[in-house]
């Protein structure tokens, strides 16, 4: 099977961003939430380190994801032509909430996503060590990696469902 | 074990995160407004290929970079009321988050 351009594009923003996120996410969670002083020096910085790669790559990731999906594949999908994404679903009654739910939704929550990786790759960066002394700031910076991922994990699996419907190839 | 002494204030972390949950709030609340009207529609139209959505989201994220540039040199070295802030910021995010939610935001269009 050949893809076209744009399912190239769909590929990158989907598959290959949506999966360095997830594996970023998980290692960042893992790290953060095992954070602790008591370590071993060089034990400590190695985490600290991973988790300052892992936090900023989420939020690199997650960035590029919304910017190709808003700028790139976005249009595709909208085209007013009867052979885009969204004609294609409007068309059909049963998968009308495809495009009214699931890609109105998708569309704007994501973009939550990168704002607040990009919050949590200051905090982390900014008070590297401290945050394993500072176990509110290290709670709070949970919650943001979390939401951001929640946010993801809707825009992705929204799209997930939008793509068996009407997949572009 | 690692020392780890506390020399930093809470406040560039505070700022980072009210910034960003403003951003959020932001987000949310340009969805909510364009359902409004059409001359907000097309106000938020910068890139016609897109849609409002590219005015919607950029109003966001400008929102949310003035706000950061704006709190962290007020707030840098200061140590505010995690608590309070904190929860400031946690209500923006949900408040921004609900806005996005479909059947919240298209009660304005008619039959929603």
């Amino acid at each position: 099977m050949k893809l076209t351009m744009e399912g190239w594009w769909t590929v990158l923003h989907g598959f290959v961003l949506g999966l360095v996120f997830l594996l970023a996410f998980a290692g960042a969670l893992m790290n953060l939430g095992t954070l602790r002083h008591e370590w071993t020096p060089p034990e400590f910085a190695r985490v600290l380190r991973r988790l300052k790669i892992r936090v900023w790559a989420m939020a690199v990731s997650a960035w590029l994801m919304v910017i190709t999906g808003t700028y790139v594949s976005y249009p595709w999908y909208r085209a007013s032509s009867p052979a885009s994404p969204k004609s294609k679903l409007l068309a059909v009654h049963d998968l009308a909430a495809l495009h009214t739910f699931a890609m109105e939704w998708k569309e704007h929550v994501a973009w939550a996503a990168p704002i607040l990786a990009t919050a949590l790759g200051f905090i982390v960066t900014y008070y590297s060590a401290e945050l394993a002394a500072r176990n509110e700031l290290r709670r709070a910076a949970m919650v943001l990696l979390v939401l951001s991922f929640v946010a993801s994990v809707i825009g992705g699996v929204l799209g997930f469902l939008i793509y068996k419907a009407v997949p572009i190839l | 074990m690692t020392t780890v002494p506390i020399e930093k204030t809470n406040g560039p972390a505070l700022a980072a995160i009210v910034a960003a949950s403003f951003g959020v709030f932001v987000l949310g609340l340009c969805t909510f407004l364009a359902e409004l009207s059409a001359g907000i529609q097309n106000a938020l139209n910068w890139w016609p290929p897109a849609g409002p959505l590219v005015g919607k989201t950029g109003i966001a994220v400008i929102a949310w970079l003035v706000a950061w540039a704006a709190l962290h040199p007020a707030w840098g070295r200061r140590e505010l009321s995690f608590r309070v802030w904190w929860r400031v910021a946690l209500a923006l995010i949900v408040i921004g988050f609900l806005l996005t939610f479909p059947p919240i935001f298209q009660l304005p269009r008619p039959g929603g």
